[in-house]
């Protein structure tokens, strides 16, 4: 044993120094590594999960937001639509009423004109028969030679004219 | 091959073969007195118990390990900007993790502890062999007290160079005659209850002052010791008394005379499982030491520089080798299948 140099009190020194080198380890300088490399795993894990929350959420949120906007769209379209329908309606009436109106003023204006008409000459019939039955009354009343004649119907007719 | 005639490279490799020449040539170096027992260093004693180097080295080994250790978790953050927490967190986990794939989280967290601790220790006291001045620098002794201590048989001249004692590669042999003479005058010197001093020195020997802690039994078997005995007590109390039995009468066949054998074959590995990690622990270091100490002495520049690598390698392994096995026999100390462990 001497020549391997093995010595019990050496050798038991060794294991004293071991047991104090292992007291001080585990007691100050292994907890704390080891606590701190837990926590940080929790917190780790802690922000990966809260991440995947909001990240489902965002998505969720996303959807729905999509799908609003898609039913609002569809509803401005359809409006837009029917408005358009309307408008056109509109217009079409507007068109034949406007088309109705003139027609009637026209009608209405001929059919005036027309009886203006009937109505003027009606009066000349009658003004150019009192004229010829006044000229042919001052021509009886006179008994008249030719000359004078055509003198009077010249001056019935210049006064007719001026008449 | 045009590479390796660059100008750089050729220069280099012009200035190794130099550097080469001048140590063999010019700078040569004795072979240091390889011996088994760690020596005790001249003048260093606690009350009347002597100091070996080996065990100066143990403490030297303590104190990197707890100075790193408290410099690491001086100030823990959860964001690290120490570079020392960040490595000792990161070994520390990759440990954990390693035990815990062996043996479960629960006993990976029993017993990280004696594992880290193990491996801290084992680890520094084992690079310690490659740090300059450990095993090259000590005290000079004249080979006659050599040789009666411990059968030391080749000394040095001695030379002193500036303010430094220091040996030249001049090696200087006991002859048969002087061996005889110093042998009978120690042992008168112990009769008379004083200390040997030779009466001329024909030559000498250094007596290192830091030795690696490892190529010293007593710290090997020591450790080897504990924690096969500390397996035994933690088989103890998780078990009770399943785990005597696993050395009394195990039921593994049923046959009880094989049984028998196996549970005596069982007590016998546990003394195997001392031998086995303490030797294994000791002979890598011892013949590492050996090895640097061989190749500086044929080549004093570059020679050792790659076995300093591999000692930086084996150093570590042993390290880790010891702790890991340490794990396992708590693994299987601890383990209910009585005699299952054999797979």
């Amino acid at each position: 044993m001497a020549a391997l140099g093995l010595n019990g009190a050496f050798l038991l020194a060794q294991i004293v120094n071991f047991f104090i080198l292992f007291f001080l380890l585990k007691k100050f300088v292994f907890p704390p590594v080891i606590q701190m490399l837990d926590e940080r795993k929790k917190r780790i894990a802690e922000g990966l999960a809260a991440a995947d929350v909001a990240r489902r959420e965002a998505e969720e949120e996303r959807k729905k937001l999509m799908a609003q906007l898609e039913a609002e769209r569809a509803e401005a379209q359809k409006r837009v639509a029917a408005a358009s329908a309307q408008a056109e309606k509109v217009r079409e009436e507007i068109l034949a009423q406007a088309r109705r109106e003139a027609e009637e003023i026209k009608a209405k204006a001929i059919q005036e004109a027309e009886a203006e008409k009937q109505r003027i000459l009606a009066e000349a019939h009658k003004q150019i028969a009192e004229l010829a039955l006044l000229a042919a009354e001052r021509v009886v009343r006179e008994g008249l030679d030719e000359t004078t004649q055509h003198k009077i119907i010249e001056d019935f007719l210049s006064q007719v004219s001026l008449n | 091959m045009s590479k390796l005639l660059k100008p750089r490279n050729l220069a280099l490799i012009l200035g190794i073969v130099a550097l080469l020449l001048i140590a063999i040539l010019f700078v040569r170096v004795p072979l240091p007195t390889i011996l088994l027992p760690a020596e005790h260093v001249p003048g260093l004693k606690i009350g009347n118990f002597p100091i070996t180097n080996t065990f100066i080295a143990t403490i030297l080994a303590d104190i990197v390990v707890l100075v790193l250790g408290f410099l690491a978790v001086r100030r823990m953050q959860e964001v690290p900007e120490s570079r020392l927490q960040n490595i000792f967190e990161w070994i520390i986990e990759v440990f954990d993790g390693m035990l815990t794939d062996i043996g479960g989280k629960e006993k990976a967290r029993s017993w990280l502890a004696v594992f880290m601790t193990i491996l801290l220790f084992l680890l520094f006291a084992n690079w310690l062999e490659l740090v300059p001045g450990v095993d090259s620098i000590g005290y000079i002794e004249p080979v006659e007290v050599a040789y009666a201590k411990s059968g030391v048989t080749v000394g040095y001249e001695k030379k002193q160079i500036g303010p430094f004692l220091t040996l030249t590669n001049k090696q200087v042999k006991l002859t048969d005659e002087e061996m005889a003479r110093i042998k009978e005058e120690y042992k008168e010197a112990k009769e008379k209850g004083e200390e040997y001093h030779p009466h001329e020195a024909k030559g000498y020997v250094l007596v290192p002052y830091v030795r690696a802690a490892a190529t010293d039994l007593n710290l090997t078997i020591g450790l080897a010791l504990l924690v096969v005995l500390w397996s035994h007590i933690i088989g103890f109390r998780r078990l009770g008394g399943k785990y005597i039995r696993r050395f009394a009468l195990p039921h593994i066949t049923g046959m009880k005379p094989i049984d028998l054998l196996v549970g005596v074959l069982e007590f016998i590995s546990e003394f195997a499982k001392v031998i086995s990690l303490s030797f294994r622990l000791f002979g890598n270091i011892f013949a590492g030491q050996v090895l640097l100490f061989v190749m500086a002495f044929l080549v004093a520049f570059l020679l050792p520089v790659p076995f300093m690598g591999l000692e930086l390698f084996v150093g570590f392994m042993q390290a880790f080798v010891f702790a890991i096995l340490t794990f396992i026999y708590f693994e299987q100390a601890t383990h209910s299948h009585a005699g299952d462990e054999h797979h």
